[in-house]
C-alpha cells in the first residue's frame, strides 16, 4: 500500500471516530464493548482500505464494516439482534443528513445539533431520558426513584423520543419518509 | 380530543431513532481512550513492531490534503512567532517586590540565616521568607507594575526566584493576589505542598493548610496544577478548585448561596403535589437566592418551595443530613454534581418547629428525619435539593449537616452554590 492512501485513512479514521462510536452506541449500548467493535472495523477498515475507490465514501463504507462487526460482536455473546432494512435505512438516512450537513467538518460538532435537540426537552423528558439511555435504569426504577407510576415513565420516554426525532428531522430539513 | 395512545413507530422511525439514541450516548457517554489509537498500535503489534502506517500523531483538527494550503499556513505561523518575540519583548515593565504594607509586630523577613524586621519598602531578594504571624498581615507590590499580593494572618511566602517570572512558595495561610498582566511565558507562580497555580494576570486567593490548597479565582483565569499531575485544570473567572494527596482538582462555581424557587396556588400537602403539577418544575412563581440552606417562616396556604444547588464539602469522609419542615418535605442528594442519580435520603413530616433537631424533646429525637451516613469528597461538588409542600400551615425548611469532626449545624453558603436553572 502505498503511504499517501495509508495518510489519507489516518485522516479519515480521525475524522470519522466520532461517527463510527456514535454508529456503533446505536446498536450496542455497552461503550467499552462498542470501543472494542470501532478498533475492530478500523483494523478491518484499515486492511481493506485499497478497495476504497471514493475517500467521500468512506463514512458509509465504515458504518458497513461496523455493522457486521456489531453483528458478529452480538452473536458470539449470544445476542443476536435483526433489524428489518428499513430501521437500516432509517439510521442511515441520519448519519448521512448529517454528513451532508456543511455547516462544519467535525462530527462532534454535528452532533451538537442532536445535543441541542435534547437540551431542548422538557425537563421531566430530559430526566427519564437520562436515566434511561445514560444510566441503563430499567423503566420500572426510573419510575421508583422519581415516584411516578411506570406507564408515566414509558410514556415521558416515547414523548421524549418523538421531540428529538422532530427536532433533528427539523433541523437537518430531512423529508418525511 | 387527541388520544393518549402512543402512536406507532415505522420501522424508518424506529432507525432514526435509534441513530439520535447512539449519537446522545456518544455524545455525552464515557469514552475512555481513542479507537483510533488503539487500532494504529494493534496494527503496528501485528507488523513485529514495525511502523507500518506513516501516522502522525493523533490530533483533533482536520488536515488537509491541500497542499496549496500549507505555505499560507506556515507563512501565518511565521508571523504570529514574529508578532509573539514582539509582544514579549516590549511587554509590560516587570517590577521588584517592595513591602508596601505591614500590619502587626509578628511580621518578619528570614534571610539566610538571618530574620529581618520587616518595614515599608524593603525590598524582597530571591529566598526570602515572609511570615506575617498570629494577627499579623502584609502586602507585597511590584513598583510600577500594578501587582499586589496581600498576606493574611499566620501566612508563610516564601521568594523562590525572579528569573523566569516570579516564583514563589507558599506553605500555610492565604492570600490574595492581584496580578497585572505578565510577560509572555513568564508567568506568576504560587507553588504549595499540593499544588501550583500559574498566572498571566488575575485576580485569585490561595489558601493553604497542610493538607489542601484553595484556589478562588475572581478575574481571568488560573492554571491550577495539582502536584505530580501532568496537566492542569484552568479554573477561570468566578470558580474554585481545591488540591490535595487524594483530592483531585475540579473547576466549580464560586460558592456563596442556594437557589429557592417558590410556587404558589398548589393545593395540597403532599412533596407529590408538587412534583405532579404542570407548573413543576419549570415554571415557579418567584426566584430568590438564600444565603444559606434555610428558609424563613411563612404564613401562606397552597405554598411550595425547592431550595436547589450544590454542596461543597470542605473534608472528605462520612456525612450526616438531617431536614426539618412546617410542611411536607423531603430531601434529595446525588453522587456526583448531575442531578441525574439523586436520591432522597430524608424526608419530614410537616407541623415542626424550625431546626427542630436541636429540640430536647425525646420525641423529637426519635422521630428526627436524617439521612444515612454518605461519604462526600471534598473538591467536589454535589447536586441537592430540598422541596417543601405545605398546604395551610406555616412553611419553613432547614436542612443541616455534620461535617467529620465538627457540630451539625445548617448547611451554609460557604458550602453552597446555587443550581442555574435555563428558563
Amino acid at each position: 500500500m502505498d503511504s499517501e492512501k495509508l495518510h489519507i485513512f489516518e485522516i479519515l479514521a480521525k475524522q470519522h471516530e466520532p461517527m463510527l462510536l456514535a454508529y456503533i452506541l446505536s446498536l450496542v449500548s455497552d461503550p467499552q464493548l462498542a470501543e472494542d467493535i470501532a478498533q475492530d472495523t478500523l483494523v478491518i477498515a484499515y486492511q481493506k482500505i485499497a478497495t476504497l475507490r471514493k475517500p467521500e465514501a468512506f463514512g458509509p463504507w465504515l458504518r458497513g464494516i461496523a455493522r457486521l462487526e456489531v453483528f458478529t460482536a452480538l452473536r458470539k455473546r449470544g445476542k443476536e439482534i435483526s433489524f428489518e432494512p428499513a430501521v437500516l435505512e432509517g439510521m442511515e438516512d441520519v448519519f448521512n443528513a448529517l454528513e451532508r450537513n456543511q455547516a462544519t467538518e467535525r462530527w462532534q460538532e454535528r452532533f451538537q445539533i442532536v445535543e441541542e435537540c435534547f437540551r431542548a426537552l422538557p425537563q421531566k423528558l430530559l430526566q427519564v431520558c437520562q436515566l434511561h439511555y445514560f444510566d441503563d435504569q430499567k423503566a420500572r426504577d426510573i419510575a421508583e426513584v422519581l415516584q411516578i407510576g411506570l406507564d408515566a415513565v414509558l410514556k415521558r420516554l416515547e414523548r421524549a423520543r418523538d421531540a428529538i426525532r422532530d427536532c433533528v428531522q427539523k433541523r437537518l430539513k430531512m423529508d418525511e419518509a | 380530543m387527541p388520544s393518549d395512545a402512543p402512536i406507532p413507530e415505522t420501522a424508518h422511525q424506529q432507525g432514526r431513532r435509534i441513530a439520535c439514541e447512539g449519537i446522545l450516548r456518544s455524545h455525552f457517554g464515557r469514552r475512555p481512550s481513542s479507537a483510533v489509537s488503539q487500532a494504529i498500535e494493534r496494527l503496528k503489534e501485528n507488523a513485529g513492531g514495525r511502523r507500518i502506517i506513516s501516522f502522525a500523531e493523533p490530533t483533533e483538527t482536520r488536515r488537509t490534503p491541500h497542499t496549496l494550503l500549507r505555505p499560507a499556513l506556515a507563512l501565518a505561523a511565521g508571523i504570529a512567532v514574529l508578532l509573539r518575540l514582539g509582544f514579549w519583548y516590549f511587554g509590560p515593565t516587570m517590577g521588584k517586590p517592595v513591602l508596601a504594607r505591614v500590619t502587626g509586630p509578628a511580621v518578619s523577613i528570614e534571610r539566610g540565616t538571618e530574620f529581618i524586621p520587616a518595614s515599608v519598602g524593603l525590598r524582597l531578594e530571591p529566598t526570602d521568607v515572609l511570615r506575617t504571624g498570629t494577627n499579623g498581615a502584609a502586602t507585597v507590590a511590584f513598583g510600577k507594575e500594578r501587582t499586589t499580593i496581600e498576606l493574611s494572618a499566620d501566612t508563610e511566602l516564601k521568594l523562590a526566584s525572579l528569573a523566569q517570572g516570579k516564583r514563589f512558595q507558599m506553605r500555610t495561610g492565604q492570600l490574595k493576589a492581584a496580578v497585572s498582566r505578565q510577560r509572555p511565558f513568564q508567568p506568576m507562580v504560587v507553588g504549595t505542598p499540593q499544588a501550583e497555580a500559574r498566572v498571566l494576570g488575575t485576580e485569585f486567593t490561595l489558601a493553604v493548610t497542610p493538607d489542601l490548597t484553595r484556589l478562588d479565582v475572581s478575574d481571568g483565569k488560573v492554571s491550577f496544577w495539582r502536584t505530580g499531575d501532568t496537566k492542569p485544570v484552568e479554573v477561570k473567572k468566578n470558580h474554585h478548585a481545591f488540591a490535595g494527596k487524594s483530592v483531585e482538582p475540579n473547576s466549580l462555581p464560586t460558592t456563596g448561596g442556594i437557589l429557592r424557587e417558590i410556587w404558589t396556588d398548589i393545593p395540597g400537602g403532599e412533596v407529590n403535589d408538587l412534583l405532579d403539577h404542570p407548573h413543576y418544575p419549570n415554571r415557579p412563581a418567584r426566584r430568590d437566592l438564600l444565603k444559606s440552606f434555610e428558609t424563613p417562616v411563612i404564613e401562606t396556604n397552597n405554598y411550595a418551595c425547592r431550595l436547589i444547588g450544590y454542596i461543597h464539602p470542605p473534608v472528605t469522609g462520612e456525612y450526616t443530613f438531617w431536614i426539618a419542615s412546617g410542611g411536607y418535605s423531603a430531601l434529595w442528594l446525588s453522587p456526583d454534581e448531575n442531578s441525574v442519580g439523586q436520591v432522597r435520603i430524608a424526608t419530614a413530616p410537616g407541623g415542626l418547629p424550625r431546626q427542630w433537631w436541636d429540640g430536647s424533646s425525646q420525641q423529637h429525637k426519635l422521630m428526627m428525619p436524617q439521612s444515612p451516613k454518605i461519604r462526600l469528597v471534598a473538591g467536589r461538588r454535589y447536586f441537592i435539593q430540598a422541596v417543601e409542600k405545605a398546604a395551610t400551615n406555616s412553611s419553613h425548611l432547614e436542612v443541616a449537616w455534620k461535617v467529620p469532626g465538627a457540630e451539625r449545624e445548617v448547611i451554609s453558603g460557604e458550602f453552597l452554590s446555587p443550581f442555574k436553572p435555563k428558563n
